[in-house]
């Protein structure tokens, strides 16, 4: 009787086990069914100087739905933030700021308000190791656009022929640095109209007269980012991320199970600081944004030391810290970029300082030489060098 | 009918093989469903395509191992088979770019490209995975992975 017993609890104990087994056949992420997900959209556009890149997951049946989405409201989002952000945009409102006199008052869109507004609120986090107004000097070492361009001709009275084998003259540099104090420049509103006024600083140099220029690249690639996720959510599309140059990102969660993460993470590679196309980094994350900033793309050497497209606000020449790149991951990919770019100019003792302050952000550092770094970092994640 | 003695049923085993085959079986279709359904998952690239601007240049399929180049871009590509793959060359006006794609390993990676600055598409990682994508800014140009499934996003 016991041994019949025993064979038929066995056998419910099994068929228990197969009935949880074919449960699993659901699969659920933070309480949505993504079973059917079986729909996979990515697609790219040109903006920023760079690529951005939607990826999704979704209901087969709503593929249509996404890619009227994507090549509509999306694509305009793209189009009007880069527009107005860029600085070298035709209804750029930061390139008029840039063509004002010191002092002038400009209306601005929303978008540039909320884009600055953001700027403002960085600067202050990083005590100013972030600063917007660092754009004359970005275009002095030779990072703004039009050195992406083919055929880059000497324009501007501070313009090297060859300027990646030939330094700035000390001149340009402190004049640039004294018209960086993003302080004085003030954004408002005033009656439902949105203003900038110019900081009244100018300098001169050799009879050219120059004034504070802003450069939101980096604000705007996040803020673009995050507006684009939200656009997506919105239209119930809670799967898949944006990426915008490699170097903003908005994720939204995961329907496929990553290596190493939770089902509903993606787990974000960071790339090495090596710059050999390797990763360094493994992060398991959703629904957060994240940036990274470092000295191992857009740089030029000579004489042994790396210029790279980050630019020192306390010497107006690129960054020489032991911060070879840095990952942030928060609820704002503007900040999120804001803060990288803070991280490596500061080095990492203050870096780290100034990232205890940060309340709802994590990071990843990598910290050293290229042959030789070590990896800093509080967010869930593992080395993968 | 012979009676067990009282030994031969102490003796008896709860189990007999024939009890323990079923068993067994409906056992490992549970896991097999658990593996199936919860493991994670490489998405392997079923090919790619290549964008120069707005416009298609041309698509490869690795299970055809064929290229299909548009008309209008014959004059553009040049294709070279080498190392177990193939080296693509494509001139526009905006520049060249050369990459190899690996047929063993379904990855395609830019190896070259003319542009006059930073040339960061060379930098970038091979891309294995659908939905992974190689862009050259300057020159407008565009590798995109194809496959079933979106690839784990890659920060730098």
């Amino acid at each position: 009787m016991a041994k019949r017993i025993f064979k038929v609890a066995a056998l419910i104990t099994l068929s228990l086990i197969f009935v949880v087994g074919l449960c699993a056949c659901r699969i659920t992420v933070d309480g949505m069914d993504v079973t059917d997900y079986t729909g996979v959209q990515y697609t790219t556009y040109d903006y920023f100087n760079t690529y951005c890149s939607l990826s999704c997951y979704l209901p087969g049946e709503r593929s249509e739905e996404l890619k009227t989405l994507w090549n509509g409201e999306i694509r305009s989002v793209l189009e009007k933030v880069n527009g107005l952000l860029s600085v070298d945009g035709e209804n750029s409102d930061i390139r008029a700021f840039n063509e004002a006199d010191a002092g002038a008052v400009l209306t601005i869109d929303e978008v540039t308000f909320d884009a600055l507004s953001l700027a403002k609120q960085a600067y202050e986090d990083t005590e100013g190791a972030f600063n917007p107004a660092l754009a004359l000097s970005v275009d002095l070492w030779g990072f703004s656009p039009r050195f992406n361009e083919q055929g880059y001709a000497p324009e501007k009275p501070y313009d090297r022929e060859d300027y990646k084998n030939s330094l700035p003259e000390q001149k340009y540099i402190d004049a640039f640095l004294s018209l960086s104090d993003f302080s004085e420049t003030e954004v408002y509103e005033e009656n439902g109209v949105y203003c900038i006024k110019k900081s009244a600083s100018f300098a001169e140099v050799d009879g050219t007269v120059y004034t504070q220029q802003l450069d939101l690249s980096g604000i705007g690639k996040g803020y673009c980012a995050d507006m684009i996720a939200e656009i997506l959510k919105d239209h119930g599309f809670y799967f898949g991320y944006v990426n915008i140059g490699g170097s903003s990102i908005s994720l939204l969660k995961n329907a496929r199970k990553d290596v190493g993460a939770e089902l509903g993470e993606w787990a974000v590679t960071v790339l090495s600081p090596e710059g050999n196309g390797e990763y360094y980094f493994e992060a398991y994350l959703k629904d957060v944004s994240l940036a990274t900033s470092g000295s191992y793309q857009q740089y030029y050497e000579k004489d042994g030391i790396r210029y790279s497209h980050i630019l020192d606000p306390y010497t107006g020449a690129p960054y020489q810290s032991d911060v070879l790149t840095a990952s942030v991951y928060g609820e704002n990919a503007a900040l999120c970029d804001a803060y990288t770019t803070a991280m490596c100019v500061l080095g990492s003792e203050k870096a780290l300082a100034m990232a205890a302050k940060l309340e709802g952000y994590t990071y990843t550092l990598a910290v050293g030489t290229t042959e030789n770094y070590k990896v800093i970092t509080n967010v869930d994640g593992k080395e993968i060098r | 009918m012979k009676k067990k003695g009282v030994e031969d049923v102490k003796k008896s085993k709860y189990f007999t093989l024939w009890d323990i085959i079923p068993y067994f079986c409906v056992l490992a279709v549970a896991v097999t469903l658990l593996l199936v359904f919860l493991l994670p998952e490489k998405d392997d690239i079923s090919g790619f395509y290549v964008e120069y601007g707005d416009k298609s240049v041309l698509t490869y399929d690795f299970a055809e191992d064929k290229f299909d180049i548009e008309e209008s871009f014959f004059e553009n590509v040049d294709l070279e088979a080498e190392n177990g793959g193939y080296t693509v060359t494509i001139i526009t006006s905006d520049g060249k770019n050369v990459f190899f794609v690996d047929k063993e390993k379904r990855t395609v990676k830019m190896v070259d490209a003319d542009c006059s600055f930073s040339k960061d598409c060379t930098y970038m990682p091979a891309i294995g995975e659908s939905g992974d994508s190689i862009i050259c800014v300057p020159h407008k140009l565009k590798i995109i992975a194809k496959g079933d499934g979106v690839s784990s996003p890659v920060t730098g």
